[in-house]
């Protein structure tokens, strides 16, 4: 009866409110935030299988991840970020079962965008930088307890019906357990390498009428651990988007798998709700 | 460092000194078909903005957001396809180009004329 509570727990979470802005994918960061004075807040509900644990684990692992955003827009080049991540996670392993509920480490960041050109009433070529840090805020193990900061860059370009992003984020993890088991949390610093399409399949063209639209996306979202893993995910998924909110789905897959420090990636779903307020 | 995460370092290094050498500030708003000072109120009821990089319908609600904090603006509604915001006035109010200019700056996107009917 346990697991049916904390997924019942995990899915009320993702109903929280949460910020995104448009043309940004699931997954991959974008060159976009909130205007000056405004929030944004963005709730991802993850659930994703973990196996091939090469430690003396040997865990097999299910989580439900449910992780809210709330972003403002600090200026109009300028945004912060917090990020808490709240998790139910089932793990079976030559040691035992255990169960968890609790919270992985919260995030504070800042963006800062500051190139950007605005060609035509749609079109727009931007490019951000991105900094903060994983703060020890964690649940008991869930956490790394320590403080890991990160650092990257997107490139955003928005043209016509076709949008891309391409993302660049390092993270110096500064602890992390020899036994981790979530990709990039583990003792080595993290490379993520995550590249966007989004293709609008309707409306075909914008007009005054315009208050929704409908996007077909795809991603390849990569990760580089200096211990020498390496993992890509492929992500087809679909993104309605109104005028104040959007809905989110997407499925990740590995296509490159590399990876014999921590478990492999078995599959991640993913939905999410993002609404500008 | 391996190799991958060399080409990595440099690619990032590379794209940022590219990029910051060739950058400019978002385009700057033209000269409107506006006879009045920035300044000054807009002898009008009704004024239409044109906008550019409003890429999507979430985007595209920070322009009206912002222009609704405008004291003084009644309704603001846009038109994405040809970047057209309608701004309509309260009856008597004194809005300036500037507090226009403003609101669309703050919003993140590009004023490129503000026409007076």
């Amino acid at each position: 009866m346990r697991r049916p509570t904390l997924t019942a727990a995990a899915l009320a979470l993702g109903l929280l409110p949460a910020v995104a802005l448009a043309q940004e994918a699931t997954n991959t960061p974008a060159a976009t935030q909130p205007s000056q004075g405004k929030w944004y807040v963005r709730e991802k509900l993850q659930y994703m299988r973990l196996g091939d644990d090469p430690s003396p684990h040997d865990r097999e692992i299910e989580e439900v991840v449910a992780t809210t955003a709330l972003t403002y827009g600090v200026s109009r080049e300028l945004s912060a970020t917090v990020t808490v991540p709240v998790v139910a996670s089932w793990e079976e392993g030559h040691m035992g079962d255990e169960d968890r509920f609790g919270t992985f480490d919260s995030s504070l960041s800042l963006k800062w965008r500051p190139l950007q050109w605005d060609l035509s009433p749609v079109d727009s070529v931007r490019v951000a930088f991105f900094g903060g840090a994983e703060l020890p805020t964690g649940t008991g193990d869930l956490s790394s307890h320590s403080l890991d900061p990160f650092v990257g860059t997107v490139f955003t370009a928005i043209l016509g019906r076709h949008g891309i992003n391409q993302s660049l984020q390092y993270k110096f993890n500064t602890g992390g357990d020899e036994f981790n088991m979530r990709p990039g949390d583990g003792p080595d610093d993290a490379l993520r390498y995550d590249t966007a399409y989004l293709f609008r399949l309707a409306p075909e063209q914008y007009s005054a009428d315009t208050t929704a639209a409908t996007y077909l996306t795809f991603e390849l979202n990569g990760l580089y651990e200096t211990g020498g893993d390496n993992e890509v995910l492929i992500g087809p998924g679909i993104l309605y988007e109104a005028r104040t909110f959007a809905l989110e789905a997407s499925v990740g897959l590995p296509v490159i798998q590399d990876v014999d420090q921590r478990p492999e990636t078995d599959f991640v779903l993913t939905l999410g709700f993002r609404f500008l307020f | 460092m391996s190799l991958f995460l060399r080409l990595a370092s440099v690619s990032v290094v590379l794209s940022i000194l590219g990029l910051a050498g060739c950058a400019s500030r978002a385009v700057e708003a033209r000269p409107g078909q506006v006879a009045q000072s920035s300044a000054g109120p807009l002898d009008a009821a009704s004024a239409t903005l044109i906008v550019h990089g409003m890429s999507c319908p979430l985007c595209a609600t920070n322009v009206d957001k912002q222009l609704l904090e405008v004291p003084g603006v009644a309704d603001a509604s846009v038109d994405m396809g040809t970047g057209q915001v309608k701004v309509t006035f309260v009856p008597g109010a004194s809005v300036t180009r500037k507090q226009l200019e403003d609101a669309v700056y703050k919003s993140g996107f590009t004023l490129a004329e503000v026409r007076i009917p």
